[in-house]
């Protein structure tokens, strides 16, 4: 009676740690980043950073902190941000890599990639 | 070539060609607004005379960005109960743009986009020289000078965008 009570506690308590430790390594959930969001500053008439590398599923917010009008426009004019005043913020899930610009200022350009 | 003259013109004309002239907060903040005025008025006139696209997104950007700045200025003097303070930097800028103005309403139509966009690469490169070497050195309250510091790269953005514009309307 004993030996089955000791079992049972063992099983009880070791089941559910195998369970834990076995899952850790082949959940992908658990070695998957979830998605984040990063930020870039328009101001001085640039991006802040110009260049940004994120995962794909990743979401990118522009903030304007310029005293003048910008845009996030896709260098193709796939998309735009439309103008964007001061203090307007505007984002985008990053699916792609991809080179932008502001088409009001044109030399203002900036680029997302995807990290491998 | 003509920035330099414009430059030079704006030391010279003045007779400041030796040193820098020396003004103060109130003279620099009309110099600001009235070198911002100035390069609105020619995109007003830009506007009005060319058929070119490229031509007038630059020109409505110079009119967006530089009424910005103006607004930025006055209401900055405002808070600060500064009135600016007319002066000869403010005034020769203004007879240079009568001078301006005149070319540009004159020019022929197939060469006033090129006319236009002489003159921004040229009025811009000027300005810049004037904001770095005497408004920003000069300007005693820490605000105004923050302002200039601010309106600074938008210059030179517009600078590079006009200097892009050039390129491309002598390619045609």
């Amino acid at each position: 009676m004993k030996a089955i009570v000791k079992n049972l506690s063992l099983s009880a308590l070791g089941l559910p740690c195998l369970f834990l430790i076995l899952t850790s390594f082949t959940n992908p959930i658990n070695i998957i980043d979830p998605p984040i969001t990063h930020t870039v500053i328009i101001s001085q008439m640039k991006f802040n950073p110009e260049h940004l590398e994120v995962k794909k599923g990743d979401k990118v917010v522009w903030i304007n902190k310029d005293i003048v009008p910008h845009d996030v426009t896709e260098i193709n004019k796939k998309w735009t941000s439309g103008p964007l005043k001061t203090g307007d913020k505007w984002s985008k899930t990053i699916t792609e890599g991809f080179d932008y610009y502001c088409s009001i200022h044109l030399v203002m350009k900036g680029s997302v990639s995807i990290e491998k | 070539m003509k920035h330099l003259f414009l430059i030079a013109l704006l030391f010279s004309v003045l007779g400041f060609s030796q040193k820098s002239p020396q003004l103060n907060d109130a003279e620099i903040a009309s110099v600001a607004v009235t070198a911002n005025q100035i390069d609105v008025d020619y995109a007003k006139i830009a506007i009005d005379r060319s058929q070119n696209e490229e031509v007038l997104e630059f020109a409505n950007t110079m009119m967006d960005d530089h009424n910005a700045i103006i607004k930025m200025a006055v209401d900055l003097v405002t808070k600060l109960g500064v009135v600016p303070q007319d002066n000869k930097m403010s005034q020769s800028l203004l007879k240079q743009e009568t001078e301006t103005a005149k070319k540009l309403k004159a020019a022929h139509p197939d060469a006033f986009d090129k006319t236009y966009i002489d003159n921004e690469v040229a009025y811009h490169e000027a300005v810049i020289n004037v904001v770095k070497t005497i408004l920003i050195p000069q300007s005693q309250n820490a605000e105004l000078k923050a302002l200039l510091q601010t309106a600074l790269p938008i210059l030179e953005t517009h600078l590079e965008h006009a200097k892009m514009a050039q390129t491309d309307i002598s390619k045609k």
